[in-house]
């Protein structure tokens, strides 16, 4: 690709390449409030090399975005940063004029940001949000500027990029619009990108495309990339070298592999311990207690000490402890043990597992049979209706529907969990709310407990609620902010029967305590609660009725990773004492492979797979399975899975594909028969079933062997369309 | 809100606890409020209306009806501080009483436009469906008459007086409160909450007034303290066309009528009045303005 | 959604609105107290000439008998004949609405040219002097009755400065100096309208300018190293001004409310006098006529607001998110 060098990179150039491009220095960035100011980035220390990637994790609130903003110098009010130093190819960012970043942002520093969804402006072109960058910062025609955006859009993948140019952004799918992004900053040749989150918001199956995408443009080009993520697998499929922030502070700086073979810090060993890993076994994980301290409140010392299983008296008195070298490893760690403390090996459990074995012999206790959705297209009594001028002729009203559900069929036995998984739009959500009758369905029955739920009246459904609850995504949306948490799960008791009066007040306080709350909580409102806490008192709501069957709709997709152990945990706790059944809803394939019995893997309102997780994630696989399962990016640096990426986006739900619904998309398509028939979700006899018309073996076999789809790997750079 | 403890009120201990969290609540709503000078000067002229309004008789030194021969359109004095009217009548006497009628209408009318909005508003928001398309598509009709125009047509039909002004400015305003009040309840009813008490088993009016409700009040209460503004500006009006309030009660709009014809030699019969109405009206929207930064903190909000 | 089934939406909504809208003027003016017989024979006439008269106008029938033959004669545009003026209420209204429309058009202008900038200013500098200096600005045009502005007016630039006549209305085509004698009448009444049209126009484009200068785009233009002039006006201004269109229809429609009393101060002989005419004259088909005239103006303003947000937002000028 040839372009125009502005000067300032040909000063660059010229620079003495031994200096790291990045060297940021006792970064300190604070917020001013009414009362201390908060500081948000705590003299936080890191050096970047060109051609490195350096990942800086966390979870919410430790302080990573705002170190990368900082490094942009766009800090927004009330916060600045009031010390250290920012060395950027020599020159101190830290001490440059407003108008002086101007020249530097977007030019030798790109950002990359979290939400693809929202960070196009929506009434310009994507061309024209390219070129502008361009012509800010380099000194080119306008037909120039416009070669080069289409030159960045075609080389993140965008097909087509010349007829694209002057398309809006909506007209782009989600991982389109982060290609776009892409380019927005690869189009002025930065030194440096920073990726804010860059795959945060895209589903795993698009999200492994956009990292090979950046691993791949990083080969070429040599820049540096600061990748920002909470994501761990993300982090070990992309980084060289890792920080670990907690709180404001940088607690470990190490090599990536250095990271996952041994931490030196306690925090890193407990965020890897705590990730459900699709590929381990066990039935409690280990978790870290409680949850990152607010910035405002910060205890004394160590600030991870109230949560370190290692901590001593002198953790919590001898201030905060400062970032160095850890003896015997390459790896620095801010923690005073670090040096005595071997974290080489995770830590396990004590329990010995939960042994739970399901009995499956009765009758089950939730039915699901060709059950549908259907939902009009648009809102109103004039919604739907879209004018047809196919066929020629006089335009027609034609109302059209969203087949959110189309065909759904699994059942759930006494005390076990069954899940639901797949990417967004699937109809996972849809499903649980229908069979909870929250949702009417348009066809097919749910039968609970041998009742028909379809058939039933209102009033009969509602005296059911009192044995199948529901457990949601948000807990800060699902309970109401005008009511205590006591007043709250309260009702739930009064309005069943289950106990009122005095009786109903031990029991609620008796309840908080069984989720892992004080009996004190109940006099609080919801927002006192930190998220995870609100979703104790929300399972606590749902147990106050003494349900068989909860729906557990993304219960922990809110949640930080450490915090979503806990809860994971809980609800397998309480699953093995009052042996309630789950129907757990979810989009993230290690969770779903740590808590469920059985699992349902859905795509475009139907279940391609269904069997226990044993038979799901082992051969043979629904060719929709195994492209899911490939893109799961492992937490664990030595392992490469050779990634099936899958072709195209997923077709709209208005109008489905004939036939099999994945033929679209599948690298194991067979022909004519995939277009034609519908394959039907079939039991091979060992209660594995698989919705495809290929044969067991067939399915068993990699992709890309024996085949002559369109199956591209990771090595093969693939060009696809998200 | 009254309906928070509604459930427990019958439990001692706890219910001490639920107004020790509502406390809470509404102490940090108030340290918000206090730090928001438009809120608080709005709330200064509103609370010193109410006082006059209260005290008017004690405060005005003649009776509103008193004419004076000998004092026709008299200049500001110390005797007459806002001067006199064509007919002797002391200004500042009649100004004082006409913050009562004022405050009459504006209060009397959003008390009806929001028991019939609110209802009509938040069901037909939690509805949905048809009811919600019917129902708004009346309210958009309802407001595709100007209001001052809609008003004088309602008050040709009632005959003008003050009570009738009432009825037909909370006719008026109704249709403003139903679309806020459905749009709050249509954000709302996305919230898992309701889902929550759906599957718990709840009833549809229970969710719609136990559960919604409670969380729409804010938007409401915000339009309500502007809308009174909107009907003391109303009121004003048509007083001043002749078809609100009639002589000789002390309206500040049909002093402004009276005093128009002698705008040029005695100009103070129509500013004092003009003064106070404005006085009045800038209380209540920079009151509605200020309660809507401190609870809707949708706009100005800061990340940290 | 194409932007053709968009509007075709659009206007099947406002057909429906229409219908309620000649609904309610008929509910409303049908229980108005008095007889129209009486009214238009005077109370001498005998019982005899009263009956034949009620059968004449078809008040003998049923009520919705008499709202759909109203409805029907109204969708021929006959809105019968002014009891007072003895002529066509259309013609009347035909004659007159030209003179408010320019009031309204000429207000709404002077409204969106003055707050517009201001709601810019006010959302860039949040917090700031300038900021506050505009919302009391907005608070004092909010809160002061058009009557009293006009007045106001009247007496400092027409009465002490003498820069415009007091009132009235001169068609350019009977003045000497053509639309420069229009123009000088018309200043005073629309800038007291205007002023009064300001402050919700300047609040909306106020916190839809905060909004989208919150937004993740305005974060990432920043970060393209954009100036923050092309940030506040190509990128932020542009989204923000979409929603504010339709409070500055809304805005126009009301200012069709405030020419009943602005022409009633400044003697400006349009629609607003007229409507103030027909009720003191308890003339009912020129009433309905001017209302159902008045709520058009409000509908149509309405629907080209949507056509112009169809215009402005790509979302909607080439079908929907996907």
């Amino acid at each position: 690709m040839s372009r125009t060098q502005s000067t300032a990179t040909d000063v660059a150039s010229t620079a003495d390449t031994d200096t790291p491009l990045l060297d940021v220095r006792d970064l300190r960035t604070q917020f001013s409030t009414d009362a201390d100011p908060v500081v948000a980035v705590n003299d936080v220390s890191f050096t970047l090399s060109r051609g490195e990637t350096m990942g800086i994790v966390g979870e919410s609130g430790a302080g990573k975005s705002v170190t990368a903003r900082s490094v942009m110098g766009l800090i927004d009010h009330p916060g600045e940063i009031v010390g250290g130093e920012i060395l950027f190819d020599g020159e101190d960012l830290a001490a440059k004029s407003e108008k002086e970043m101007q020249t530097v942002r977007g030019n030798r520093i790109a950002l990359v940001p979290q939400d693809p969804m929202r960070s196009l402006n929506p009434v310009l072109t994507v061309g024209s949000q390219i070129v502008e960058t361009v012509e800010r910062h380099q000194n080119v025609s306008e037909t120039e500027a416009k070669e080069i955006a289409i030159d960045a859009m075609a080389e993140t993948g965008i097909p087509d990029a010349a007829d694209r140019f002057s398309d809006y952004p909506h007209e782009f799918s989600g991982g389109m619009r982060q290609r776009v992004l892409i380019a927005i900053g690869l189009a002025c040749e930065p030194d440096l990108i920073i990726a804010d989150e860059p795959t945060t918001a895209l589903d795993v199956t698009t999200q492994a495309k956009i990292l090979d995408l950046l691993n791949e443009l990083q080969e070429e080009r040599g820049m540096g990339i600061l990748m920002i993520t909470h994501n761990l697998g993300v982090v070990a499929q992309t980084c060289d070298t890792v920080g670990v922030m907690y709180a404001g502070n940088l607690v470990e700086k190490a090599e990536l592999e250095a990271l996952f073979e041994r931490p030196t810090h306690p925090y890193t060993r407990g965020l890897i311990d705590s990730i459900p890993e699709t590929d381990r076994e066990y039935d409690e994980l280990p978790t870290l207690d409680g949850a990152m301290p607010d910035l405002t409140e910060l205890p004394t010392g160590c600030n991870f000490a109230p949560r370190c299983p290692y901590a001593e008296e002198a953790c919590r008195t001898a201030g905060d402890p400062e970032l160095r070298g850890v003896e015997g490893t390459p790896s620095a760690a801010a923690c005073i043990r670090a040096d005595e403390l071997d974290l080489s090996e995770g830590r396990v459990p004590d329990a010995a597992g939960l042994g739970k074995s399901v009995d499956r012999s009765g009758d089950p206790l939730l039915r699901v049979e060709g059950l549908k959705k259907h939902f009009s297209a648009g809102d109103g009594v004039l919604g739907g209706l879209t004018l047809d001028r196919s066929g020629g002729g006089f335009p027609k009203l034609k109302r059209q529907s969203v087949k959110a559900v189309d065909g759904v069929d699994f059942d759930i036995y006494p005390g076990e969990t069954v899940g639901l998984v797949g990417e967004s739009g699937c109809g996972k959500s849809t499903v649980a709310r229908t069979v909870l009758q929250l949702l009417e369905p348009t066809d097919g029955g749910v039968y609970f407990d041998d009742q028909p739920l379809h058939e039933l009246g209102s009033s009969e459904i509602r005296s059911l609620r009192a044995e199948m609850q529901m457990i949601f995504q948000d807990p800060g949306s699902s309970l109401n902010p005008r009511k205590t948490v006591g007043g709250i799960i309260g009702r739930a008791m009064e309005k069943h029967g289950v106990a009122s009066g005095e009786e109903k007040h031990e029991r609620v306080g008796e309840l908080l305590e069984r989720v892992g709350l004080s009996a004190g909580a109940a006099g609080k409102y919801p927002h006192e609660f930190s998220g995870g806490q609100q979703q104790r008192v929300a399972i606590a709501h749902a147990l106050a009725v003494e349900p068989r069957l909860i729906v557990c709709d993304e219960p922990v997709s809110a949640l930080d990773v450490s915090v979503q152990a806990q809860i994971l945990n809980l609800l397998n706790e309480i699953q093995a004492e009052e042996g309630i059944a789950y129907l757990f809803i979810s989009h993230n394939i290690g969770v779903v492979k740590h808590i469920c019995d059985r699992l349902a893997v859905m795509y475009l309102g139907e279940v391609a797979e269904f069997g226990t997780v044993e038979d799901v994630f082992d051969a043979p696989y629904h060719p929709y399975t195994q492209a899911l399962l490939s893109a799961v990016p492992h937490a664990d640096p030595t392992r490469r899975t050779n990634r099936v990426l899958l072709e195209g986006t997923v077709p709209s739900p208005i109008d489905p594909p004939s036939g099999c619904s994945f033929r679209t998309r599948c690298p194991k398509k067979i022909g004519d028969v995939c277009e034609r028939e519908d394959p039907e979700l079939a039991d091979a006899g060992d209660g594995h079933h698989i919705a495809c018309h290929l044969s067991r073996e067939e399915m068993s076999e990699p992709v890309g062997e024996g085949h002559a789809g369109d199956a591209r790997s990771v090595e093969s750079g693939a060009r696809s369309d998200d | 809100m009254a309906t928070d403890a509604g459930t427990e009120t019958k439990r001692a201990d706890s219910s001490f606890r639920i107004t020790t969290a509502q406390k809470e609540r509404y102490a940090r709503l108030w340290r918000q409020f206090r730090h928001n000078t438009k809120a608080m000067v709005g709330l200064a002229i509103v609370l010193t209306l109410v006082v006059v309004a209260l005290f008017a008789p004690l405060i005005a030194p003649y009776s509103v009806s008193e004419t004076n021969i000998d004092a026709r359109s008299e200049a500001p004095s110390l005797q007459h501080p806002f001067g006199t009217d064509e007919l002797g009548r002391d200004i500042f006497s009649r100004v004082v009483l006409g913050s009562r009628i004022s405050l009459y209408v504006g209060f009397g009318s959003i008390v009806g436009a929001l028991a019939v909005g609110t209802t009509v508003g938040v069901v037909s928001g939690y509805a949905g469906g048809m009811v919600d398309e019917v129902l708004m598509r009346v309210m958009d009709a309802a407001m595709a008459f100007p209001p001052i125009l809609l008003a004088l047509t309602v008050m040709v039909v009632l005959g003008p007086n003050l009570n009738n002004v009432i009825l037909a400015l909370a006719f008026v305003y109704t249709p403003y409160i139903a679309r806020v009040g459905r749009s709050a309840a249509l954000s709302e009813r996305n919230e898992e909450y309701v889902e929550s008490a759906v599957s718990r088993g709840e009833s549809d009016g229970y969710i719609v007034f136990k559960e919604v409700l409670p969380n729409c009040m804010a938007p409401l209460l915000v339009q309500a303290s502007i809308n009174v503004a909107f009907a003391m500006l109303a009121e004003a009006s048509l007083s001043f066309l002749g078809l609100g309030a009639q002589p000789p009660k002390p309206s500040w709009g049909l002093m402004i009528n009276s005093g128009r014809g002698f705008m040029q030699t005695a100009p103070w019969m129509i500013i004092f009045p003009g003064l106070a109405i404005a006085f009045a009206v800038i209380g209540f929207n920079m009151l509605g303005d200020g309660l809507r930064d401190v609870l809707d903190p949708k706009v100005d909000t800061v990340e940290s | 959604m194409s932007m053709l089934s968009y509007l075709v939406r659009r206007v099947g909504f406002l057909a429906v609105t229409l219908l309620f809208v000649t609904l309610i003027t008929f509910v409303v003016t049908n229980v108005l107290p008095g007889d129209v017989a009486v009214l238009i024979l005077g109370p001498n006439a005998s019982e005899a000439s009263l009956q034949a008269l009620r059968a004449d106008l078809g008040l003998n029938q049923p009520l919705w008998v008499q709202y759909l033959d109203w409805l029907w004669a109204l969708f021929q545009l006959d809105m019968g004949q002014s009891l007072r003026f003895g002529e066509p209420v259309w013609g009347l209204i035909m004659d007159k609405l030209p003179r408010s429309l320019l009031l309204a058009v000429a207000a709404t202008a002077f409204a969106v040219v003055l707050s517009l900038p201001l709601g810019v200013i006010a959302a860039v500098k949040q917090n700031e002097p300038a900021d506050v200096a505009a919302s009391m600005f907005g608070f004092v045009g909010v809160s002061i009755p058009i009557f009293l502005w006009g007045l106001v007016f009247i007496l400092v630039f027409a009465v002490w400065l003498n820069l415009f006549p007091t009132g009235g209305f001169v068609a350019p085509s009977q003045a000497e100096n053509g639309w420069m004698t229009t123009i000088r009448h018309l200043v005073l009444p629309a800038t007291s309208m205007g002023f009064a049209l300001t402050a919700y126009v300047m609040r909306m484009t106020r916190s839809s300018m905060l909004e989208e200068l919150g937004d993740e785009y305005v974060k990432l233009a920043r970060a393209k190293g954009m100036s923050e002039r092309v940030v506040v006006i190509r990128h932020a201004f542009r989204n923000a001004v979409i929603p504010v269109i339709t409070v500055i229809a809304f805005q126009f429609a009301y200012a069709f409310g405030g020419i009943v009393v602005l022409e009633q101060v400044f003697f400006w002989p349009g629609m607003g006098k007229l409507t103030l005419t027909a009720i003191q004259s308890r003339d009912i088909p020129l009433l309905q006529g001017c209302i159902i005239v008045v709520a058009m103006m409000y509908m149509l303003s309405n629907l080209a607001a949507d056509v112009l947000y169809a215009y402005f937002d790509p979302r909607i000028r080439y079908g929907g998110e996907n």
